[in-house]
């Protein structure tokens, strides 16, 4: 694994009106990292995944992707720099089917041909990544028809056909069936190391499984970072899933 | 052969018989009914991909049709000139309303549309220096060519239909296109479009400068079958009747407008031949389509009726 650092967050702080959601926010995570991101509910994880998207633009502080600052940059230059993200409900577009999602999925920053039909060249690489995820049989299927996993694995190989260089995948277990969590830590555990992950999940058993690196954020702030096996040995991280006050 | 195109083959063989069989009136009503339907084709590409209803495309078609009368019937300029000049003017009238509107959601674009159109409409009768006012601009009028007359009504349908039948056929094509696919993500959700990569608002601004571009067609039509260019085709009653015409087709289907304006300009002929209230009638008939079968005829299936109600208007 190289020394490379795909995602930098130096000094991040946002408030809504008096509501602190980071008040001084540093995270690292290696290239080729999982690097897993917890802490209770309110404790700003999805605000911080909004921040390094692109959705949401931070009062202070940078955000460097393999060493380029894209704090100032959009969605969708991020997206093109090579960010992919998928989202704690997986709303895709439910009256189209499942290929035609798919067709969407490699959006360039430009606007699609008006002429040529939307299947036309629907390359082999979109098709395999749905195959993989066990999509090919669904391909026709109505969105709105899937069921809330299929839906998730649909999310998935749509983010996967970009080929993201990091993937932040929020709760990707959450509304999963146990069975359904094992195929997914199966698959993001086969993932290819060029593609860094960062994760949000409350599945503990699954982020202790999938992350070599593990950062809890409590009350807009990075509380501690470390290995699945101190983050597990931490007092003070038992305490705040305890709802006890740490030291 | 294709289903496709022994469809496209009916609709053309249909279009020529009725020129054969129907009277001169019919004809000029058919004229009509196409110039709406263009309309509420207009209308439906921003309503059926978008969801933004927009009361603005027959004042789009209005500007253009106010260019034809004063390029070509004041100032005498060349067709050639006149007519491109009057779809470029509702492209860049779109230009303008859609760099306004690009941002806004369903509600807010309804009313920013509505505003829109009724400044352009109120424009058009008091500023007489240019537009004449309420009496408008009369002797608009189409040329002899090889022998035709365009203004004839049957020479004027044959030129009509064809534009109509090559407009709804490149906007199907359009509306299976990857750019047609991509205005139905964004309609779904916008968020995640633009975390694929696609250019949310630039791709909404271009489907309304493309919708002002029909709109600009229509109204070139609009014009020279009118003879007279005047402020009644801004007014909001032409906004309604063409958004009456696409919701009762069915304005997420290809066809569905140009069904509804068939229809909505058949009721208004027939029965306003035996009855004055014939308002009240098309009203009537319109309250129990729109109940019977809120998707429109086009998508209308005897499945959904027979289903009951609750499963039909709750996909409105």
């Amino acid at each position: 694994m190289s020394t490379e650092q795909a995602l930098g967050v130096a000094g991040i702080a946002k408030s809504f009106g008096s509501l602190v959601v980071a008040s001084d926010v540093h995270l690292s995570v290696a290239a080729g990292a999982r690097h897993g991101l917890i802490g209770v509910n309110g404790a700003g994880k999805t605000t911080l995944f909004n921040m390094i998207a692109g959705e949401l633009k931070p009062d202070q502080g940078d955000i460097h992707f393999f060493g380029e600052r894209i704090t100032r940059d959009s969605v969708i230059q991020r997206t093109l720099k090579g960010l992919g993200r998928t989202y704690q409900v997986s709303t895709l577009v439910p009256t189209v089917t499942v290929r035609q999602n798919l067709a969407l999925a490699r959006g360039d920053g430009r606007i699609p041909s008006l002429w040529r039909p939307w299947d036309d060249g629907l390359d082999d690489a979109l098709l395999a990544t749905a195959d993989r995820l066990g999509l090919t049989p669904l391909l026709d299927d109505l969105v709105a028809n899937l069921s809330h996993g299929t839906l998730r694995q649909l999310e998935l190989a749509m983010v996967l056909a970009r080929e993201p260089r990091l993937l932040l995948l929020d709760e990707p277990a959450a509304g999963l069936s146990r069975s359904e969590r094992q195929v997914l830590t199966g698959m993001l555990r086969d993932l290819p190391r060029e593609v860094t992950l960062l994760m949000i999940e409350h599945d503990m058993d699954m982020v202790l499984a999938l992350s070599d690196r593990i950062s809890v954020l409590h009350q807009g702030e990075v509380f501690v970072e470390g290995t699945p096996d101190e983050i597990a040995a931490n007092e003070g991280v038992r305490d705040i899933y305890l709802g006890r006050a740490h030291g | 052969m294709k289903r496709e195109t022994l469809v496209i083959l009916g609709v053309v063989a249909g279009l020529l018989v009725w020129l054969l069989v129907a009277g001169d009136y019919a004809v000029s009503r058919t004229n009509r009914a196409m110039i709406y339907a263009l309309m509420a084709l207009s209308f439906s590409v921003l309503a059926g991909r978008l969801g933004w209803f927009s009361l603005c495309q027959t004042t789009l078609a209005g500007v253009s049709g106010y260019v034809v009368a004063i390029l070509g019937a004041q100032h005498g300029l060349p067709y050639a000139v006149v007519i491109p000049a009057a779809i470029l003017t509702s492209m860049l009238f779109a230009v303008v309303f859609g760099v306004l509107t690009v941002r806004a959601r369903a509600v807010s674009f309804l009313m920013l549309t509505l505003a829109l159109g009724q400044m352009v409409w109120a424009l058009s009768f008091q500023w007489v220096g240019l537009t004449g006012g309420y009496n408008g601009i009369s002797g608009v009028r189409l040329p002899m060519v090889l022998g035709f007359n365009l203004n004839d009504p049957r020479v004027f349908y044959v030129l009509l239909a064809t534009c109509t039948v090559l407009i709804f056929l490149a906007v199907h094509r359009f509306y299976n296109s990857r750019f047609g696919l991509l205005l139905l993500g964004i309609q779904e959700n916008e968020q995640r479009m633009r975390a694929l990569g696609h250019p949310v608002y630039l791709a909404r601004f271009a489907a309304f400068v493309l919708a002002g571009a029909i709109a600009g067609v229509a109204g070139v039509f609009l014009v020279y079958d009118m003879g007279i260019m005047s402020p009644s085709p801004l007014s909001l009653n032409q906004a309604v009747l063409v958004l009456t015409a696409a919701v009762l087709g069915g304005y997420r289907t290809v066809w569905g407008p140009a069904l509804g304006a068939g229809i909505l300009i058949t009721l208004q002929t027939g029965v306003a031949q035996y009855t004055d209230r014939h308002m009240m009638v098309v009203g009537a008939v319109l309250a129990l389509c729109i109940l019977l079968m809120p998707r429109g005829l086009s998508e209308f299936s005897w499945k959904s009726l027979v289903r009951g109600r609750r499963a039909t208007t709750s996909s409105t």
